[in-house]
């Protein structure tokens, strides 16, 4: 290799601002193109999570379930499950039998009861009374109710004796009991003897023993294999597989027995991983576009670094040139010299998006191999940096050197009609998203429409605006030269700056507004799903969390410590129609109201209070007097759109001290402003039975809308990357004109030029590309994610639908950084004419 | 047509009619306007005229950066009008050297002085320059050094030190004293002198008189034609 080309990687030293633009450039794509990678992985492992996390722990690997079986066939399908199971890797097992619910005699009483065995269930009880692990253990509520104590022997004596009275296993039940709670938590609005709290064996033998000829064919049996749950869509997609090999494994033995009706074998986490890839390739599908335009931007960046390396290298590259080199060997020079700072870049890039990943990922768990990929990726992106800084390089000696066509092909770029090729594109994505509106099917865990055309809409609008933008500012910056502003000084100077580099004018007006627009509709749309979220979830359950009770605790009043938080409501259901029986006292601070004022709301309800039955009637209720089932004839006061489990629906609001008859409310309910953990303690530290309790933050399958959330946020993200680029972008525009910019201010102050004037020059021509991009990218931005918002929603069965944000918080900060960007590069600007030597600059 | 003043069976250069118009926003300019004449495989050949006179443009279309638009240029008897880039290019690695007007554009400014010898050797397929090149030039112990360190005068005698060990049939010099003192300059045409006393072909475009005077054939030009030829 000739000695200029050896030398390049040496040569990269005498040019530190180049240097540092393209390791930026380097870094900047690195990072985008790897963090898509992950980001989609993360969504598939965050989708994992969630899935598991509202499923029942034990119920995430495989599942055996049988009923109405002999206590023999239940002892062997027992043990060729946990046979089958270690086989597939599970080591360990839960087994647990049961005997059928009945009114067993206990000496006497006959208390609706069952027996059970449980692998470990006497260490998952808590004792009250005894504790001897040689005999049955029974729940406090059967030992009251029937007077059952240490020591006694049912069934006629042929039981072993009370050795343990425990604490009934209450709702909702610990992790270890979790797939256990229907057999095992009596359901009191159940028809009699349908639940029963379990008097416990110890061991499996002395159940079997004892309760196999009085269960018959009416005993039940359960096996379940503990597994960690899955933090990554591969480790879910393993245990499945493990999973499946049980379930064909103990479907076959017992088909082989002529015994495979007895019992149902399921994996149901096969399903979760399905969605869960989906997510995954979902959320990847719609940030592609926008990661691809940001990759292209990025590389129009390091086009950008190539042209100015190119002019800073001109004289060596024309001397070259004359030396006999060609355009590919001129290209391969600058290769050679800026591969090492964009090979940096895009390590540094890689390293970024793997540091930073719980900043801008769902979850920091992925894949096996996902950081690998995400590094081919980045390779690539490097690739397309170097082969791009070579072509440019190339087409550049090519042009004013071979050719001397320099500028015509680049000119004939301009007039292609970019804006109506992307508002194209832009409305194909609106007719997909409204022709395919989301409806989500029950069991269908993702929205039909997530996919990359329907998302990609409010991107492509974005980009239309912002290119609309340029071309408008290319065509004024065109014309300017017309403009006679001499009366405004500053004025006529920023603008006579701007035209004459019109080139990076506009480049860096494309760059903000596309960031500023992206960061606006990413924030937007993400911020309109978790809001839709918070706010179907809290309609659909009234408060933060909410229990059944029993009427008469209800009518009795709720003990201090609860009424603190907590209020009770009377739920009658007509149909469509609900009706609600409030304390009007309590309910404004108990209750989930959004961002409505509670003093408002409870204003509102002090007026059911009066004479007659009032009511509030909510959604598209008549206006008039109503009979109402159970509570009678109600004359509605006034009129709310939405309330706290009613939602948007047909609905009335009642006070509970206008009922004439309380006892004929079907339901009675405890709803709190605290979360579920902190409801059912004090439920139970006051002996209150509950069940059904229900918790805002779990009432609804969220991953629909995080899906689009986590979508949006890595637009975000991208967004935040463009933002960088553009203020760089301004920074560099400035610095490379730096020398010509203080040479021209300082001769204008010599000539009279007040320094008031050259600041407020600067600050017009830097302010006006910032306002225009924040002005022109905030409002496609908002524009964009109020029209999206509903239609992303997934969930629009569920009012209300997502509606548009509130971005003036965001708006403002973008505001706020765009200034401060503008005054530090206007600092840097006028200090570089203050402290210009001019004599100094002429000669140089 | 001007009759060469060397007898050399066949030209270093033959000019025939040769037209360079360029395409401008305001319309087509022609810069040369039909000059003929020939280049002696020896010699100093001085293109003398005012700014504007097409001396510079010329140069170019000798050194093969620029095409002429019509009219025919023979390089060694070859119509470089007819040349590809690759042989263009071939016929500027092997047998043209060209030095700009203004000395830094002549040399890299990353290397020192003897690795700028040294890459001109190598982009001519020679190994390295001749040792004593640099005492010829009277710029000697400066080979360590970087060429920022040289004087104008200095790095235009460098530059055409680097001609030098391309070792080729041409040295084309494009005002090469404009942007010197008298002293460099008298240095620098000392030099050219030198190189043509080695057998090297140069063509100088230049208004200076003294290296007019240098001129073994001069060819004066204005307006983009042959004023004068002697």
């Amino acid at each position: 290799m000739q000695l200029p080309w050896r030398a390049a990687p040496r040569a990269a030293v005498s040019s530190p601002l180049t240097v540092l633009v393209a390791f930026v450039a380097a870094l900047l794509l690195s990072f985008v193109g790897a963090a898509a990678v992950l980001h989609a992985d993360s969504a598939g492992s965050a989708a994992v999570a969630y899935q598991a996390g509202r499923l029942c722990g034990q119920t995430v690997p495989p599942v055996v379930d049988g009923n109405r079986v002999s206590v023999a066939d239940a002892n062997s399908v027992i043990r060729l499950s946990v046979d089958e199971g270690r086989k597939a890797g599970f080591t360990t097992a839960i087994a647990a039998v049961y005997s059928p619910v009945r009114q067993w005699d206990f000496n006497g009483p006959h208390p609706w009861s069952q027996f059970g065995y449980r692998d470990g269930a006497m260490d998952n009880l808590r004792v009250l009374e005894g504790g001897d692990r040689n005999g049955v253990w029974v729940p406090r509520s059967i030992a009251d109710d029937a007077g059952i104590k240490l020591g006694d022997r049912g069934l006629n004596g042929t039981l072993p004796p009370v050795t343990a009275i425990y604490a009934d296993v209450s709702d909702p039940v610990p992790a270890y009991w979790c797939s256990e709670q229907q057999r095992i938590v009596p359901n009191p609005l159940a028809t009699e003897g349908a639940t029963a709290a379990v008097i416990w064996f110890p061991t499996l033998e002395s159940f079997t023993t004892t309760m196999g000829p009085p269960s018959g064919n009416a005993a039940a049996v359960t096996v379940r294999f503990p597994a960690d749950p899955p933090t990554t869509t591969d480790a879910a997609a393993a245990l499945v597989t493990r999973g499946r090999a049980v379930v064909d494994g103990v479907t076959a033995r017992l088909r082989a027995q002529d015994k495979a009706r007895l019992v149902i074998a399921s994996n149901y986490f096969a399903k979760p991983v399905e969605v869960a890839r989906s997510a995954g390739s979902t959320v990847l599908g719609a940030v592609l576009p926008l990661t691809v335009i940001s990759l292209l931007v990025g590389l129009a960046g390091v086009g950008a670094v190539t042209v100015q390396w190119v002019q800073r290298r001109q004289a060596e590259l024309r001397l070259l040139w004359a030396r006999g080199a060609g355009p590919v060997a001129l290209g391969w020079r600058a290769v050679l010299e800026l591969a090492a700072p964009l090979l940096v870049g895009a390590v540094a890039g890689l390293v970024a998006a793997r540091a930073t990943l719980s900043w801008y990922a769902p979850s920091t768990e992925l894949t096996g191999g996902t950081v690998g990929l995400a590094a081919l990726v980045a390779a690539g992106v490097l690739v397309a940096a170097l082969v791009v800084v070579g072509a440019v390089t190339a087409l550049r000696a090519h042009r004013e050197f071979q050719s001397g066509t320099a500028r015509r092909t680049s000119r004939a770029w301009r007039f292609v009609p970019w804006e109506l090729i992307t508002a194209g594109l832009a409305y194909l994505a609106w007719a997909r998203l409204d022709s395919t509106p989301t409806k989500l099917q029950f069991g269908q865990p993702l929205p039909q429409t997530a996919d990359a055309v329907g998302l990609a809409f409010p991107l492509l609008v974005v980009l239309t605006v912002a290119l609309v933008t340029v071309r408008l500012t290319r065509w004024g910056l065109r014309a300017a030269h017309r403009a006679n502003l001499w009366r405004f000084p500053a004025a006529h100077l920023a603008l006579r700056r701007l035209a004459a580099a019109a080139g990076s004018a506009v480049g860096i007006l494309l760059v903000g507004t596309l960031a500023v627009g992206t960061l606006t509709v990413g924030v937007g749309v993400a911020d309109a799903q978790s809001e839709a979220l918070d706010t179907k979830s809290g309609l659909f359950v009234g408060a933060e969390s909410t229990a059944q009770i029993p009427g008469r605790v209800a009518l009795a009043g709720l003990p201090p410590a609860l009424a603190e938080h907590a209020t009770v409501v009377g739920v009658v259901k007509n149909g469509q129609s609900i009706v609600l029986a409030v304390d009007p006292a309590t309910f404004a601070r108990s209750a989930w109201l959004g961002d409505r004022d509670p003093d408002d709301v409870a204003t509102q309800l002090s007026t059911l209070a009066g004479p007659g039955q009032r009511a509030l009637r909510v959604g598209s209720t008549p206006d008039r007097p109503v009979e109402l089932p159970r509570i009678g004839t109600v004359r509605p006061v006034s009129q709310v759109p939405s309330f706290p489990l009613i939602g948007t629906g047909p609905g009335y609001v009642v006070s509970r001290a206008s009922l004439a008859d309380p006892e004929d409310i079907d339901v009675w309910q405890v709803w709190s402003a605290e979360p579920i953990a902190r409801l059912v303690a004090d439920l139970d530290a006051a002996g209150i039975h509950h069940l059904h309790s229900r918790s805002k933050a779990l009432a609804l399958d969220g991953l629909p809308f995080l899906t689009v959330t986590w979508t949006f946020d890595f637009v975000t993200a991208l967004g935040v990357v463009l933002a960088i680029v553009a203020a760089a972008a301004l920074v560099l525009a400035v610095e490379v004109r730096r020398r010509q910019n203080a040479l021209a201010g300082a001769l204008a102050t010599r000539m009279g030029l007040r320094q008031r004037t050259l600041v407020a020059s600067h600050l017009t021509e830097l302010g006006s590309l910032a306002g225009v991009s924040v002005a022109a990218g905030s409002a496609a931005g908002a524009v964009c994610a109020a029209v999206s918002a509903p239609m992303l929603d997934p969930s629009p069965w569920l009012r209300p639908v997502a509606g548009a944000p509130d971005l003036v918080p965001l708006v403002s900060t973008t505001t706020l950084v765009a200034a401060a960007v503008v005054a530090l590069v206007c600092w840097s600007a006028v200090r570089s004419v203050t402290t210009a030597r001019v004599g100094e600059l002429i000669r140089g | 047509m001007v009759e060469p003043m060397f007898d050399e069976p066949t030209p270093l250069y033959e000019l025939r009619d040769a037209h360079v118009r360029y395409s401008t926003p305001t319309g087509l300019v022609t810069a040369v306007g039909g000059v003929s004449f020939t280049v002696p495989t020896g010699g100093i050949t001085v293109l003398a005229g005012p700014s504007g006179s097409g001396k510079s443009t010329l140069l170019r279309v000798l050194g093969l950066i620029d095409r002429h638009t019509s009219g025919s240029v023979a390089w060694q008897g070859r119509d470089i009008g007819r040349l590809t880039h690759r042989a263009r290019r071939a016929v500027r690695r092997d047998r043209i050297a060209v030095v700009f007007q203004a000395p830094p554009d002549n040399l890299i400014g990353h290397l020192t002085v003897a690795q700028n010898l040294r890459a001109a050797a190598q982009s001519a397929g020679h190994p390295d320059a001749d040792p004593e090149v640099l005492d010829w030039l009277g710029i000697p112990g400066t080979g360590d050094w970087r060429v920022g360190a040289l004087s104008g005068g200095q790095q235009q005698r460098l530059a055409f030190g680097c001609a030098l060990a391309r070792r080729p049939a041409v040295v084309l010099a494009d005002e090469p004293t404009s942007q010197l003192d008298a002293a460099s300059a008298t240095l620098v045409l000392d030099v050219l002198r030198r190189l043509a006393d080695r057998g090297v072909a140069v063509v100088a475009a230049s208004h200076d008189p003294e290296l007019v005077a240098l001129g073994d054939q001069v060819v004066r030009l204005r307006e983009g034609m042959i004023e004068e030829a002697a």
